[in-house]
């Protein structure tokens, strides 16, 4: 496979939204770099009053802006006080909406491969007023295995949020209080709606968890909500673009180190894209895409438990 | 009534698909009459050879249709020869949308209601962008006692079309011959989609028949599947009115699809829509309704019981089974007619 070579400069916005990981923002700071984008927007939530490491860490991390030596205009979001994982990058979404049409989102954990940039922005160009798709993720865990060969991408139900892309017309439909989920559920809307019925108590136990907790950390459900109810499609490559590195200690919800996903290589897709000529939900695959997050979610907890035994004994 | 398009001149394009049936094709033709249209097209298709009566019948139809006494843009299609009600309406969709962006269509049998078309231009005004949907209906099949209140209308991945509207931005994914169909199952694209065995088979059934053609469902009678399959390999989806807006006049006889008359859709009464449209909140397929209106309209529950024991039992064991058991129905007083027991009704009514 021959190296990836950008054929126009990125001129899609791009969004990084960092926290109290200086080591890690670096790596993902240093793809951007490479990929130079126009515009540059910067969110950062505040560190936690609790934790006295964060207001140095969180410093740290913010000091990123400093190296930016190409041409980019850089807006930042840099707030005060936290407001945790949930409602932190999900206003910073709704920030860089606000000022842009269209564009990539990176946390400070994602480590995306250079043709991930491009691949997003063909897309955002290709899909802009089509609005059966809501999402362009950069993800694809299904360790090499594809169902189509012909195309680049397929569309599924799964918007992987390692990396990923959207429009302003989709993020306009997010709502963090999930409120019409009651009234979906109460109409009969999710039955027959999932894979299986491990599926429907996976998803809607999150939806249950969302609707009932006051101070929810979590953006993600609600977005999954919002392409469900909505129904739009996300959009899955077929080869794995963004690693995330950010598995272990410091993170909030991927504290696994051993969930597999966490050791996903980033690869660069072929250009020219290939588009699929028809826009069907690729039910296989997702099906496929299932069982090994199930399998990861499983196998991860057994090891946890294992390694507690171990330390135990 | 208060739609934003109850004022005359009624802007929407109408397409009217007439043939050989001049009492319906007048009934039909008087509701439009009711709502004046600017700008009409008619596409009539050509008398069939081996009808001696079509030449006469159809000649008075195309008479009946070239009335319009009100200021209109009047287009027409009058074909000499006859393509048949694959062909011909399909055609006729084609050359309407080659005309025009957005459109109403109307069969010669397929009576609307007056909100009908004001439905369809409310809508055809609000979903012109969103390519989610493809298709505005006119028809609900469902008991009023358990449709909805709160919404003026639902979305479904099943199609009407007795009566119905759209864009070209979606005609234009319309393909005849179903291309696309080879890949779309060779690749198993269309794997999960459906929730039970018999709708699996229904439906495969049915679009390797469009695609491969067959003497009882070969492509020359039907357009329709062919617009199901392109409406599910697009995620397109399909607008539901709550009331029912549209009846068909042409169970019978004369029909090339709708033979029974006591066929499926057969009574359904003729409502108005309430304006304002009131909108759903979201944008979401019910797929119980979905299975409802296929267990009610496109298939027996004989069929449904007998699709669902097939995939268990081996073939060689199956057969003898089957034969038995029609044999046996066939015995039962007051049971269904053969007609009607056959595997695969159209979902327009019951395909002989």
């Amino acid at each position: 496979m021959s190296p990836f070579v950008p054929s126009t400069p990125l001129h899609t916005p791009v969004l990084l939204v960092i926290f109290n990981r200086p080591k890690t923002t670096q790596l993902v700071f240093e793809a951007i770099r490479k990929a130079k984008p126009t515009r540059l927007y910067i969110a950062a939530d505040g560190p936690r009053k609790n934790v006295e490491s964060d207001s140095k860490n969180c410093a740290e991390a913010r000091k990123i802006i400093e190296q930016v030596d190409w041409d980019c205009r850089v807006e930042t979001l840099f707030r005060e006080e936290n407001v945790n994982c949930g409602v932190g990058p999900s206003s910073a979404f709704t920030w860089f909406f606000e000022h842009e049409e269209e564009g990539i989102i990176l946390e400070d954990d994602c480590v995306p491969s250079q043709s991930f940039f491009w691949f997003c922005q063909e897309l955002l160009d290709y899909y802009r007023h089509d609005t059966r798709v809501m999402h362009i993720g950069g993800n694809n865990f299904l360790n090499g295995w594809k169902k189509d060969n012909d195309y680049s991408y397929y569309f599924s139900r799964s918007g992987h949020i390692w990396g990923w892309a959207t429009w302003r017309r989709a993020w306009q439909k997010f709502d963090f209080t999930i409120k019409n989920y009651t009234k979906a559920k109460r109409n009969g809307f999710f039955q027959y709606y999932f894979l299986n019925p491990i599926e429907k108590i996976y998803r809607l136990r999150k939806f249950n968890k969302t609707t009932a907790r006051e101070n929810v950390d979590w953006w993600d459900y609600q977005w999954d909500f919002a392409r469900y109810s909505n129904s739009g499609l996300a959009i899955v490559p077929n080869t794995n673009l963004v690693t995330n590195i950010g598995f272990g200690d410091l993170a909030t919800h991927t504290t696994n180190v051993n969930s597999k996903r966490s050791s996903m290589e980033a690869n660069d897709i072929q250009f020219p894209l290939d588009h699929p000529p028809f826009m069907i939900r690729d039910v296989v695959s997702d099906k496929r895409y299932f069982k090994i997050f199930m399998n990861d979610i499983i196998s991860s907890k057994v090891k946890t438990l294992q390694s507690i035994l171990k330390f135990t004994t | 009534m208060t739609s934003k398009h109850a004022k005359e001149p009624f802007a929407t394009p109408v397409l009217f698909m007439v043939f050989n049936r001049p009492e319906t094709t007048r009934r039909v033709m008087d509701a439009i009459r009711k709502i004046k249209p600017a700008k009409l097209y008619i596409a009539a298709d050509g008398p069939r050879e081996n009808m001696h009566d079509d030449l006469e019948k159809c000649k008075i139809v195309r008479d009946i249709v070239s009335l319009v006494d009100w200021d209109c843009m009047v287009t027409k299609l009058f074909r000499e020869e006859n393509l048949g009600c694959g062909k011909g309406p399909s055609s006729a969709m084609s050359w309407f949308f080659e005309q025009e962006e957005e459109g109403i269509i109307l069969e010669d049998d397929c009576l609307p209601s007056e909100s009908f078309f004001f439905f369809c231009a409310d809508l055809l005004e609000r979903y012109r962008y969103d390519t989610r949907i493809m298709e505005i209906g006119g028809t609900n099949f469902e008991n009023e006692k358990v449709r909805g209140k709160e919404h003026s209308y639902f979305f479904s991945n099943m199609i009407y079309i007795w009566g119905w509207a759209t864009w070209r931005r979606a005609w234009k994914l319309y393909n005849y011959e179903m291309a696309h169909y080879n890949e779309i199952t060779s690749k198993r694209y269309l794997d999960g989609h459906f929730d039970f065995a018999y709708e699996v088979e229904h439906f495969n059934y049915i679009f390797e028949k469009m695609h491969t053609g067959d003497k009882r469902t070969s492509r020359k009678t039907v357009w329709d599947y062919q617009w199901q399959f392109i409406c599910k390999i697009n995620s397109g989806l399909i607008i539901v009115p709550e009331k029912n807006l549209v009846t068909n006049l042409g169970f019978g006889a004369d029909a090339t699809n709708t033979k029974n008359p006591v066929g499926a859709g057969h009574d359904l009464k003729l409502d108005e829509m309430d304006f304002p449209l009131k909108h759903p909140d979201f944008i979401m397929v019910n797929k119980r309704r979905d299975h409802r209106y296929f267990n009610e309209i496109c298939s027996s529950r004989y069929y449904r019981i007998k699709s669902s024991i097939k995939q268990y039992v081996p073939k060689p064991i199956f057969e003898p089974i089957k034969l038995l058991f029609k044999n046996l129905l066939r015995l039962l007083p007051g049971e269904k007619n053969e007609e009607s027991l056959s595997p695969h009704t159209h979902a327009l009514g019951n395909r002989s």
